[in-house]
């Protein structure tokens, strides 16, 4: 585990609240560092489906989340991601990292359910509710209105490069990481991360400063 | 692993304004509620019958071991064929099935979008975490339905497969509906319906020909089958789920059906 999860260059103990989240995640996901899980795969002895559960539930969540699956139906969706995974896991056979695999089968079950019931915008008021006001005195219901923000902002990034924002900025995963889970060469990942970045900036700036409207790009996504 | 080519994160970048390294914090902080993880699994057991190891399934198999002995012709039904492991595992099952039947008619229910028929379902709520699951009831028994007609079915019902039917769009979501039949079927055996549990199966086949869960529902047809005392028809579709899908997740259940079949014939 001496290895940070983005390889050697990440400080082995970042001090800030990004490296902080993603030890408690790898903590909170029961495996020792993300590196280790396909060797576990590969050393002879497949996950049973209920393990593959466990260990990555959490992930599965999240993903949805981020996918824009709300709240209320993030339960219902991920059954049905779990219900695929329980038909296919033989056939992966740690052909690749599970996690990646995994993220396969939420994208395209999230897409057909957004097919099946595409998602209503929030309604304005809802969403200029979330803008401009003094932070609630209970954290949970400021992240809730952060997080409510975010689905905002991300709703608006086309959802290809949504994917490879949220794997990257907020899962963290490596850049060749992603060009396996969405099937894709790296150079197009990169080049959707580049697009995405804009107009997260673009759509955070409009959405959640909206009286400081700023310009949407900034030196560093060269 | 070469990752010399990544950009640095965004929010480890320093020129990322604030706003919108509180979006990515967010983001990253997304967890599922207390609770939800044990939740949907208690639903995967219902709708495709995997193993009942699950903590929570375990949690339960002690009640419901107990309702089954006394629940009359299903126990004596499952006793007469199956092993003593199958009958734990049986059970288990059953106790996840009206386990998740009894949340979803109490705690999805209101984050499903209501329907026209959904009695049991509570009022619209908005949206919040799912809340914790009630108490497993330890003999939740629906009122006995006889083997319904299909116009039978379509009648409320009140109870928990009523609860489960309603609170599902089916027609929004063709694997909800596919999942809703299948534990409906599931749930009719449990209830010693088989020839009801024939007919949904039928039904979910006509529906879902190439469905996700066509091996659940083939394995269900064979303890149905079975369970209905057809035992010659139950052999040769044991046989055939085989030879179809032999590295099926089901194949070690549907062979021992398949033996058992073969022994009542």
């Amino acid at each position: 585990m001496g290895k940070g999860p983005f390889g050697d260059a990440e400080p082995a103990d970042p001090p800030h609240i990004y490296g902080q989240w993603m030890r408690a995640r790898v903590d909170s996901d029961g495996a020792p560092a993300e590196p280790t899980r396909p060797d576990a795969w590969a050393g002879g002895s497949p996950m049973t489906f209920e393990e593959a559960y466990r260990a990555h539930f959490a992930f599965v969540w999240r993903s949805l989340r981020r996918m824009g699956i709300r709240e209320e139906d993030v339960a219902d969706v991920a059954q049905e991601v779990f219900i695929v995974v329980h038909r296919k896991l033989p056939e992966f056979a740690g052909r690749s990292k599970l996690t990646t695999w995994l993220y396969g089968v939420c994208f395209r079950v999230a897409s057909e359910r957004r097919r099946a019931a595409p998602r209503p915008p929030l309604a304005e008021q809802e969403a200029a509710a979330f803008i401009g006001r003094p932070a609630d005195p209970g954290a949970t219901a400021e992240r809730n209105q952060g997080l409510a923000m975010l689905e905002r902002v991300l709703d608006r990034i086309p959802d290809e490069q949504r994917a490879v924002f949220c794997l990257f900025e907020l899962e963290g995963m490596t850049g060749e990481e992603i060009a396996e889970a969405l099937q894709i060469p790296l150079g197009t990942a990169y080049s959707r991360l580049r697009l995405a970045r804009v107009a997260f900036s673009a759509a955070t700036a409009e959405l959640a400063t909206p009286g400081e409207p700023r310009a949407a790009t900034r030196g560093r996504t060269a | 692993m070469s990752t010399s080519r990544d950009p640095v994160r965004l929010f480890l970048d320093p020129a990322c304004p604030d706003s919108e390294r509180g979006l990515l914090a967010d983001g990253v902080n997304i967890a599922p509620p207390r609770g939800a993880e044990d939740r949907v699994w208690l639903a995967l057991v219902g709708a495709i019958g995997v193993g009942a190891a699950g903590a929570a399934a375990e949690a339960t198999a002690g009640t419901v071991t107990a309702t089954t002995t006394t629940t009359t012709s299903t126990a004596a039904k499952v006793e007469a064929g199956l092993t003593p492991v199958k009958i734990v595992g049986l059970a288990a099952v059953l106790a996840a099935v009206v386990a998740v039947a009894t949340y979803l008619a109490g705690a999805w229910g209101g984050g499903h979008k209501p329907t026209s028929v959904a009695p049991a379902a509570p009022a619209e709520t908005t949206a919040v975490a799912p809340p914790q699951p009630p108490p497993l009831p330890p003999a939740a028994e629906t009122p006995a339905v006889d083997d319904a007609t299909p116009a039978e079915r379509a009648r409320p019902t009140p109870g928990v497969r009523r609860s489960v039917r309603s609170a599902t769009p089916a027609a929004a979501n063709p694997l909800r509906q596919e999942i809703t039949l299948i534990k409906e079927a599931r749930q009719a055996l449990r209830d010693g319906h088989a020839a009801h549990a024939l007919r949904v199966l039928e039904e979910c086949r006509r529906l879902h020909p190439d469905g996700v869960l066509v091996q659940e529902r083939e394995r269900l047809t064979v303890e149905a089958l079975i369970a209905g005392g057809r035992a010659a028809e139950a052999s040769a579709r044991a046989a055939a789920f085989l030879r179809r899908y032999p590295d099926s997740p089901h194949a070690g259940e549907v062979r021992e059906l398949g033996r058992k079949a073969a022994g009542d014939r």
